[in-house]
């Protein structure tokens, strides 16, 4: 369970959260939503300490980011996007090197069969198409074995056969228990996978219930008749 | 730690900045080695100019001493000095002479002998307080000294050559035998400092790239310290670019000792520690010193890039502070206003290693192992200062 108290941010004179607290249960997907430069990818990152946030309380199943960094981040993987990975290493290093360094016991060779990544888990991620690279990273999380997993736009230059075959691996992650804070664009997909939707707006989070309403009506409620009133 | 260091050596091992650095170390070392392709050597005729210089002087100055009608008692001594010193150059130009013919008639040793006889009498008259009188050779490429230490390091320089039969090599010989040829690079023709240089732009790429990349957010998302992941980007650096340089020297060693012949190790060196003792050191000696003295530098560089890395993730700001350490490494650095106090307690005063081995520095300096452990004790500071960042932002 992944516990924030009274998390605020600004960059220079821009606030972006301002006295956030929230609790993820185990075994949920959270979604993350709001427009582009709202501050998704920099929640994230403050919820793994890549961002300063010394006045909040951050806390993984009672493990404390601040005190106990090394084993608040052992429970979690984050990679911000596909562009990060390394272009010269082969889809294997990374995914070697994660199942290493998380001390996992989840099985490679089953993963990569699984995303139907063979063709390509010998290449190296500079020859690789962005979808490609989107397996990748997945793969990597799925490796992991981590409790918590933040995810930011997994389903970017993602073909709809792909994107069901995302969706479908987020489910199992769930039930296999981990959370999943996943930042998306793509509603309809939000509506079909998440528990909860958390709306980052006026730099508070509005967490909904997802309970099968339309997702994009909502979106358009919340960020677009204000933005469309401000024209 | 193993596994970081493995990976971090993936993401190097291929880089084209590896070929670079190597190549860049291969064409300082290998400078003098193309100069020599194709041309004749003309050391042995320089060194029989420096001689000829010598003897046409010393000849003037008996000639013009001669023609001073009433000397005073100063020159008549003089005159007497320096016709004293004559038939060594007399001796000395026979035994060269022999060598230098189409038709050689004498020995290396000859020639040693009639150097090693002339220094002693350079010994004798400097402490007699008649040096002044003295005519003295001036080799190319190799600063004159003209006090008492310089007379002895003669003295044990061609005692040493005289007695295990070595012939000199002369410091501007282009086609030196490879044993000669490396030590030589670092003695008269490539700076330290520039080869420190190279190290500094193999570390500034190396400790930046990650923040360049992008990929530092997934480093610094691995549940693993800090510390370790830029003890393991270290360790990288050593097994990447000493091996690079280890190589680059070898090829050099190879290369010359074909094409010029392989030498020998055991070729002395002189240098004075104390300013009163001449002593010896062989080129296998120096060489092996060169490498310690390196290896040190190259420590305390590293710990410094890692150290700027944390706070600027610009290679230009790496390399820059890299450079000015280098800088401050110069004679016009510490050799005069308020560094030459502190000269002797910072890693610059030793980056000029080839000086600071023979003892030739213009800045006070202690033993070349006290000056290794100043390099690593700042290495080891700095690795200190790393811990301690690295330990706060954790904590953030």
């Amino acid at each position: 369970m992944l516990e924030v108290k009274n998390l605020s941010f600004a960059f220079k004179d821009k606030p972006i959260l301002n006295d956030v607290s929230f609790t993820l249960a185990d075994g949920q997907i959270i979604g993350l939503v709001a427009p582009n430069g709202t501050g998704k990818t920099t929640l994230l990152r403050l919820l793994c300490g890549l961002l300063p946030s010394r006045d909040a309380q951050i806390e993984l199943n009672g493990v404390s980011l601040q005190k106990q960094h090394t084993a608040f981040l052992k429970q979690l993987f984050f990679l911000e996007s596909s562009n990060h990975l390394y272009a010269d290493l082969t889809v294997r290093d990374h995914l070697l090197y994660v199942k290493k360094m998380w001390q996992s016991d989840v099985d490679v060779d089953s993963t990569v069969a699984e995303l139907g990544m063979q063709s390509y888990y010998k290449k190296k991620i500079k020859s690789l198409s962005l979808g490609m690279k989107q397996h990748a990273l997945l793969a990597m999380y799925i490796i992991s074995d981590a409790q918590t997993m933040f995810i930011d736009e997994p389903l970017n230059g993602l073909d709809p056969t792909s994107i069901q075959q995302f969706e479908q691996e987020f489910r199992k992650l769930r039930a296999a228990g981990k959370t999943l804070l996943v930042s998306s664009h793509q509603m309809d997909s939000v509506g079909r996978v998440c528990d909860n939707v958390f709306f980052l707006k006026d730099q508070q989070i509005n967490d909904v219930t997802n309970t099968g309403q339309d997702m994009m009506a909502l979106y358009t409620q919340m960020f677009m008749t204000e933005a469309a009133a401000n024209v | 730690m193993f596994e970081q260091i493995k990976f971090d050596l993936k993401k190097n091992v291929w880089s084209s900045t590896n070929v670079v650095i190597f190549a860049a170390f291969l064409i300082l070392l290998l400078g003098t080695f193309f100069t020599a392709i194709g041309t004749t050597d003309n050391s042995r005729a320089k060194l029989t100019e420096s001689y000829a210089n010598a003897i046409t002087n010393l000849g003037a100055s008996i000639k013009a001493l001669k023609k001073i009608k009433h000397k005073t008692p100063a020159q008549k001594a003089s005159l007497a000095h320096k016709e004293a010193e004559s038939p060594y150059f007399s001796d000395l130009t026979m035994a060269n002479a022999g060598l230098i013919s189409p038709v050689p008639s004498g020995s290396v040793n000859d020639l040693n002998k009639a150097l090693l006889a002339l220094a002693q009498f350079g010994l004798r008259e400097t402490k007699a307080g008649h040096g002044a009188d003295l005519e003295l050779i001036h080799y190319d490429g190799v600063p004159l000294e003209t006090t008492l230490i310089g007379r002895k390091k003669d003295v044990r320089f061609y005692g040493y050559l005289t007695k295990h039969k070595i012939a000199e090599i002369p410091a501007n010989k282009a086609n030196a035998p490879a044993a000669a040829y490396l030590p030589f690079q670092f003695l008269y023709h490539v700076s330290p400092l520039v080869i420190l240089a190279v190290f500094i732009v193999q570390l500034g790429q190396l400790f930046t790239s990650e923040k360049r990349e992008g990929t530092i957010s997934f480093m610094n998302n691995l549940p693993t310290g800090k510390l370790k992941l830029l003890t393991a980007r270290m360790a990288t650096f050593l097994a990447l670019t000493l091996p690079n340089f280890a190589l680059a020297c070898g090829v050099t060693y190879v290369i010359t000792g074909v094409k010029f012949g392989w030498g020998t190790w055991s070729y002395p060196l002189v240098y004075s520690a104390d300013g009163h003792t001449a002593s010896i050191m062989t080129l296998g000696h120096y060489f092996t010193l060169v490498c310690g003295m390196l290896l040190a530098a190259v420590l305390f560089l590293m710990m410094l890039s890692a150290l700027v890395s944390l706070l600027s993730g610009n290679l230009g700001v790496n390399v820059v502070l890299g450079g000015i350490t280098l800088l401050m490494a110069t004679s016009q650095a510490l050799g005069q206003g308020p560094l030459r106090a502190v000269a002797k307690f910072i890693p610059s005063g030793y980056f000029d290693f080839t000086k600071v081995i023979l003892h030739q520095t213009s800045w006070p300096i202690m033993s070349i192992g006290a000056g290794i452990a100043v390099m690593l004790i700042w290495a080891l500071a700095l690795y200190g200062v790393c811990a301690v960042i690295l330990a706060r932002r954790e904590q953030l």
